[in-house]
């Protein structure tokens, strides 16, 4: 059986200013998913974001899972990675300025 | 009309009664089968894609719970999973487009189960709005054709009150606004889920099994039988129940000139509260005659 992969986008062209947190998506099929972060604009020069990855098993209680992406960014694609994480993610976070993104999950 | 020739010697379809030609199955073992979130239309800027129009990724779902694990679904691991917000009103929505080969009758069925998220140690029976099985669909394009979005809702509850009724899309309140200059898109309320676009079935009141916790689902059954000539529904099943519809007009509007064609399947779920609720189907047969 060919290995099967998946794209979630669960952000579409959404302004992040401050606190973010996006809604959970169920993937425990997955044994690796990378993060895609694509920033479309910004507001601000290279607004700074402190992004975490969490997960859970329930999909409703949370723990940070060590995955994160941290520092300034411009517009274009980031990205982090994720292995081990169960059944569920989601990213909170916070950023410094504005960033108006698409946030993908790539599943396989 | 129906047969059952198809389904011999398969278990997996030997629990639907589809037409003599099955169009597609989707078991979501082998993945989301093409189904997937609703985005309206846009050009040139993302910015003009309605605000309504973020209707969230279906997943793949072995339905988990935070007191008894997985729940599993009605064949095998998993099950496709719509799930909205939680915010009143919001509502997410998946969809899996094809086209039709022939003006003939079709049928989708489908084993559904639905519940909300148990972020509170109550049953929530009254906190999702309503879900609602539906197509796209257009039978010829420009000046030859018309448009229509047949839909059958189960209008659980509204404003904390249940309801449980099966209700019928009356209204067509497609407004022609263009995204842009190239005159090729809508950014109309297609698949508005409006509850004033809706009216209840005769006899449409059907209590689902929806058990007495939120972590305790059960599967039910549906089927709907469409004729795409004339666009319009035939006969709408849930479990033990079956509605005739045949008394209602096709509710249609413009054809668009790049929708010829068009068979879209849509399952959408609408919160009622301020906590998600989830829709999930396992598996999904669409058969059309031969």
């Amino acid at each position: 059986m060919i290995r099967r992969s998946h794209i979630a986008v669960v952000e579409r062209n959404v302004w992040w200013r401050g606190d973010f947190e996006i809604e959970p998506y169920e993937a425990g099929w997955a044994v690796e998913a990378i993060g895609f972060l694509n920033v479309l604009e910004t507001e601000g020069d290279s607004p700074g974001i402190d992004l975490r990855v969490q997960i859970s098993s329930d999909g409703i209680h949370w723990a940070d899972h060590g995955a994160a992406l941290r520092g300034s960014l411009d517009p274009g694609v980031h990205f982090v990675s994720v292995a081990h994480f169960g059944s569920w993610l989601r990213v909170v976070g916070r950023t410094t300025g504005g960033l108006k993104v698409i946030f993908s999950w790539d599943l396989k | 009309m129906n047969s059952h020739v198809a389904s011999h010697g398969n278990p997996a379809l030997s629990k639907f009664n589809p037409l003599p030609r099955i169009i597609s199955y989707d078991d979501f073992d082998a993945g989301v089968c093409g189904w997937t979130q609703l985005v309206g239309n846009y050009e040139e800027t993302l910015d003009n894609i309605r605000n309504s129009d973020d209707t969230r990724a279906p997943m793949l779902s072995s339905i988990p719970m935070f007191d008894i694990g997985s729940h599993g679904a009605m064949d095998g691991t998993y099950a496709l999973k719509v799930a909205t917000r939680g915010q009143p009103g919001h509502f997410a929505y998946a969809v899996k487009r094809m086209t039709w080969q022939r003006l003939g009758v079709i049928q989708l069925e489908a084993f559904f189960t639905y519940t909300v998220e148990a972020s509170r140690l109550t049953l929530g029976d009254e906190d999702l709005r309503a879900f609602t099985i539906q197509m796209d669909l257009q039978d010829g394009f420009e000046n030859r054709g018309r448009r229509a979005i047949p839909s059958i809702r189960y209008h659980n509850s509204q404003d904390g009150e249940l309801r449980r009724v099966w209700q019928i899309r009356s209204q067509y309140m497609r407004p022609k606004v263009r995204t842009g200059p190239s005159d090729k898109a809508s950014a109309g309320s297609t698949h508005a889920l409006r509850s004033d676009e809706f009216e209840d079935i005769p006899d449409g009141y059907q209590p689902l099994c929806y058990n007495e916790v939120a972590t305790k689902i059960n599967w039910h059954y549906v089927r709907w039988m469409v004729d795409l000539d004339g666009l319009h529904s035939l006969e709408f099943q849930c479990n033990d129940r079956v509605y005739d519809l045949r008394g209602f007009p096709p509710v249609t509007g413009e054809a668009e000139s790049n929708l010829s064609n068009l068979l879209n399947l849509a399952f959408a779920v609408e919160a009622d509260a301020d906590r998600r609720c989830f829709f999930y189907v396992d598996s999904v047969l669409l058969s059309a005659e031969d």
